[in-house]
C-alpha cells in the first residue's frame, strides 16, 4: 500500500458569493506535498476565485483552507472572526501567487523585483547580498541571468512571467499558485513559461495551476481537477479526466477546446510524465 | 473687535461684485478660448504658430503682471478705460489662453477616423461638424473647462490690487477697520468656498464620468 | 500729443541692474515656498489615505485651499496672524502661505497618482506577503510619486507667478521692484513689459529642466 504524502493544502467545505452570486459550492481538495494540480474549467467557473482564496487574496464566507497542516484562515457563517491582518500577510509569504498579467513592478530592475521579498517582506529578513546571490540562481534557473539589471517593460511578455515566477520562488514557498499565467502572452511565448513550470515539478514543488494549456496539464499535472458552476465537478489523473470524461459538461468542455486549438491531443502520446 | 451685522451686509454686497467680474470674466475667456481654439486648428499653420505663441506669453506671465500691463499698457496707446475694463481684459485674456487649450486639445483629440466616416455616410462637412464633431469635442473639453471657472472666480480677487472694490478689498477694508482679521477673512472664505466649490465639484465628477472615452 | 508713444527701452536697461537683487528674492520664495508645499503635500495625501477626523481634516484642508483665492490668504496670514501673536516677517508670510496652498495642489495631484496605480500592483505586493503599509510603501508609493513628476512640475511653474502675489505684503520681489520702478518714472508699461519677459524666461528654463527631470524619472510601463 502507497504511504500517501503530507498533504500541504487541505480545503474543506469551501463557499464564496459574489453578492447573490454563488462562486464556489462546498469546495473540498486535497494537494500533497510535491503534487501539481490543474484545475480546467469554462470562464466563470470558479477556478480563478478558488486560487485566490488559497492565497486570501479573496475572502470566502465559509470553509476551512489548512496549509502544512495549520489553519490558516477561518470564517465563521456571520463571518466575524477575522484573522489579524499581519498574521495573513505572514502566511502569504509562504504561498507564491503568479498572475495572469505578470505585474512586475515597473520602477524596480528585474533584480530589484526578485530581492524585494526576501529583503523587506520576509519574516525573517534575508541581507542584501544573499539575497542577490539567491536571486542570481533563481534568474539562471528561469533563464533570464542577463537580464538581471533590466526593467520589465524592456522585456517580452514571456520573460516578464519567468520573473514574476523567479520572484515568487524568492520567497521559497511552500506552494506556488498559478493564475492563467499564460493566456495574456502571444502564442510563440507560451512555451518558454510552461517549460519553467515543467521544470518546477520535476524539481517537487506543490503547484496548483488553472491554465487552459491542456498540454501541461497531460504531461505535468498528478491530478486535474474539473470545475463546472463553483463545484468540482471531475477528478482524477489527467489521463482519467481529459482521456475519458464522464459527464457531458466536461466533454462538451473538451470538445470545445479540442475545437478550439485544432490541436488533436487525444492522439498525441501522453509524454514524459513530470514525476513516475 | 466684533465685525457686526452692518458689515457682514457689505461683504455680501461686495461678493456679489465679485460675481459679477466673475461672470463678465468667463464669458469673456470662453469667447477668447472658443475662438482661438478653433482659428488655431483650422487656420493653417501660421495661425497655428500665433495663437501657440499668444497662449504661451498669455499664462506664462502671472495675471498680476499682466493686469498692471493692460493698466498702464492701454494708456500708454492713448486708450482710456476703467479700472473695472482693465481687470476684465486682463483676467479674460490669461483665462482665455487657457481655455484655448482646452479647446484646441479636445477638437484635435477627435479620431480622424470620425470625420472619414461621417463623410462617407454622405454627410456635408457642416452636418458633420454640428453632429458628429462639436458633441464628442463638447464631451472632452466640458471637463477640464468646468475646472477653469473656480480658477477665473478665484482671479477675480486680483483686481482689488488695481483698486476695484469686490469681496477681496472689502473684507481687506473691514478687517483693517474692525481688527476682526479672523471673521472677517473667515467670511470671505467661506464665501469664495460656497461660490468656487460647485465647479470644482462638478469639473472632477465629469473627469471621472468621461474617462474611458478618450484615451 | 504722440510723444507719450515711445517705448523707453533706456529706462528698463539702466533699471535692469535693480532686478538682480528682486529676481533672487522671488527664486528663494520659489524654492522654499516650493519645499515646504511638496512635503506638505505628501503629508496631505497621505493623510487622505487614512480614515475618519484624519481623513476629513486633511479633504477639508485641501478643499478649502483649493477653493479660496491665493490672495485672501495670504492676507488673512499678513493681518491675521499678528493677531493671534504670531508676527512674521512679510517674505516668511507670503512663503509659508504660498506652500499652505500649494500643498494643497500637491496634494491632490498624488491622490490622483496613487490612485491610479493599478490596482493589481498593491495585490501582487500583498502575495508576496506584504502587509497593507508595506505595500503602499514598497509599491504604490514609488509609483505614484515618479507619476506625479509633470503635473507636479507644472504646479512648480505655476508657484512661481504666484510669488508675484507676495507683492501685496511689500516683499521685495520682481512685481514689487517694477512696481516701485514705474511709479518713479513715466514708463511704467516699460517696466512691467520688461518683467513680463523676465518671468517668460525663467519660467522658460525651469521647463526645460523639469523636462529633464521628467524623462529621467519616468516610469515605463
Amino acid at each position: 500500500m502507497d504511504r500517501l504524502p503530507e498533504t500541504t493544502i487541505s480545503v474543506q467545505n469551501l463557499h464564496k458569493s459574489f453578492g447573490d452570486l454563488h462562486v464556489l459550492k462546498s469546495i473540498d481538495l486535497d494537494v500533497h506535498r510535491g503534487e501539481v494540480v490543474v484545475l480546467i474549467g469554462s470562464s466563470g467557473s470558479g477556478k480563478t476565485t478558488l486560487l485566490r482564496c488559497l492565497n486570501f487574496l479573496a475572502e470566502y464566507e465559509q470553509g476551512q483552507i489548512h496549509i502544512d497542516e495549520k489553519l490558516m484562515w477561518y470564517c465563521d457563517a456571520d463571518c466575524r472572526q477575522k484573522r489579524p491582518t499581519k498574521e495573513i500577510a505572514h502566511d502569504r509569504a509562504a504561498i507564491g501567487m503568479v498572475f495572469q498579467s505578470f505585474n512586475l513592478f515597473p520602477h524596480r530592475t528585474v533584480l530589484e523585483n526578485i530581492i524585494l521579498g526576501p529583503t523587506k517582506v520576509k519574516p525573517v529578513r534575508v541581507p542584501k547580498p544573499e539575497a542577490t546571490e539567491q536571486a542570481m540562481a533563481l534568474l539562471d534557473r528561469v533563464g533570464l541571468l542577463e537580464k538581471a539589471d533590466a526593467y520589465p517593460n524592456t522585456l517580452s511578455g514571456g520573460q516578464q512571467q519567468r520573473v514574476a515566477i523567479a520572484r515568487a520562488l524568492a520567497m521559497e514557498p511552500k506552494v506556488m499558485l498559478f493564475d492563467e499565467v499564460t493566456s495574456a502572452l502571444d502564442p510563440e511565448l507560451v512555451g518558454e513559461v510552461l517549460n519553467v513550470m515543467r521544470q518546477l515539478a520535476r524539481d517537487g514543488m506543490t503547484m496548483v495551476v488553472v491554465t487552459h494549456e491542456i498540454h501541461f496539464a497531460l504531461d505535468a499535472a498528478d491530478k486535474v481537477i474539473f470545475l463546472d458552476q463553483g463545484k468540482i465537478a471531475e477528478q482524477g489523473p489527467p489521463e482519467q479526466v481529459l482521456f475519458h470524461p464522464q459527464s457531458s459538461r466536461l466533454k462538451d468542455f473538451l470538445r470545445r477546446f479540442e475545437e478550439m486549438t485544432l490541436l488533436s491531443w487525444r492522439r498525441a502520446p501522453p509524454g514524459e510524465k513530470a514525476r513516475s | 473687535m466684533e465685525m457686526g451685522y452692518t458689515n457682514l451686509l457689505y461683504l455680501f454686497d461686495a461678493a456679489s461684485k465679485t460675481m459679477m467680474l466673475a461672470i463678465v470674466a468667463i464669458v469673456m475667456s470662453t469667447l477668447v478660448g472658443v475662438i482661438g481654439g478653433v482659428i488655431s486648428v483650422l487656420g493653417g499653420r501660421l495661425v497655428e504658430a500665433m495663437v501657440s505663441a499668444a497662449v504661451y506669453v498669455l499664462r506664462g506671465i502671472p495675471i498680476l503682471v499682466q493686469l498692471f500691463l493692460v493698466y498702464f499698457g492701454l494708456p500708454f496707446f492713448g486708450i482710456r478705460v476703467s479700472p473695472y475694463t482693465v481687470a476684465i481684459i486682463a483676467i479674460s485674456l490669461h483665462m482665455g489662453a487657457l481655455v484655448t487649450e482646452v479647446v484646441r486639445g479636445s477638437l484635435l483629440a477627435l479620431p480622424k477616423q470620425q470625420s472619414e466616416s461621417g463623410l462617407a455616410l454622405g454627410m456635408t462637412p457642416l452636418m458633420l461638424m454640428i453632429e458628429v464633431l462639436a458633441p464628442q469635442a463638447l464631451r472632452a473639453a466640458l471637463p477640464p473647462y468646468v475646472s477653469l471657472i473656480p480658477v477665473t472666480i478665484k482671479a477675480t480677487s486680483l483686481a482689488s490690487v488695481i483698486s476695484i472694490w469686490e469681496l477681496t478689498l472689502a473684507s481687506k477694508e473691514i478687517a483693517n477697520q474692525t481688527l476682526a482679521t479672523f471673521e472677517v477673512f473667515g467670511v470671505a472664505f467661506a464665501i469664495y468656498f460656497a461660490i468656487c466649490f460647485p465647479f470644482t465639484w462638478l469639473g472632477r465628477r465629469l473627469e471621472q464620468r468621461y474617462t474611458g472615452y478618450w484615451q | 500729443m504722440n510723444a507719450h508713444l515711445r517705448f523707453d527701452l533706456d529706462y528698463i536697461l539702466r533699471h535692469l541692474p535693480d532686478f538682480g537683487p528682486a529676481i533672487w528674492m522671488a527664486v528663494q520664495i520659489l524654492v522654499l515656498a516650493s519645499a515646504i508645499a511638496l512635503i506638505w503635500g505628501i503629508f496631505l495625501a497621505l493623510a487622505r489615505l487614512g480614515r475618519g477626523p484624519v481623513y476629513w481634516a486633511a479633504t477639508g484642508y485641501i478643499e478649502l485651499f483649493r477653493n479660496t483665492p491665493l490672495l485672501v490668504q495670504i492676507y488673512f496670514a499678513f493681518f491675521g496672524l499678528p493677531v493671534f501673536g504670531i508676527f512674521l516677517s512679510p517674505f516668511a508670510t507670503g512663503v509659508l502661505a504660498l506652500a499652505a496652498q500649494h500643498g494643497a495642489f500637491f496634494a491632490e495631484i498624488l491622490r490622483g497618482t496613487i490612485q491610479s496605480v493599478q490596482a493589481q500592483q498593491r495585490e501582487a505586493g500583498l502575495a508576496l506577503g506584504m502587509m497593507p503599509n508595506q505595500a503602499m510603501r514598497y509599491v504604490i508609493l514609488p509609483q505614484a510619486f515618479r507619476d506625479a513628476i509633470p503635473a507636479s512640475g507644472n504646479q512648480v511653474v505655476l508657484l512661481l507667478q504666484d510669488t508675484a502675489l507676495v507683492s501685496t505684503i511689500g516683499v521685495y520681489e520682481i512685481t514689487k521692484t517694477a512696481y516701485t520702478l514705474a511709479e518713479r518714472s513715466a514708463a511704467s508699461f516699460e517696466m512691467f513689459v520688461a518683467i513680463g519677459v523676465i518671468y517668460l524666461v525663467i519660467s522658460g528654463l525651469m521647463s526645460i529642466t523639469l523636462r529633464g527631470i521628467e524623462s529621467a524619472y519616468r516610469i515605463v510601463r
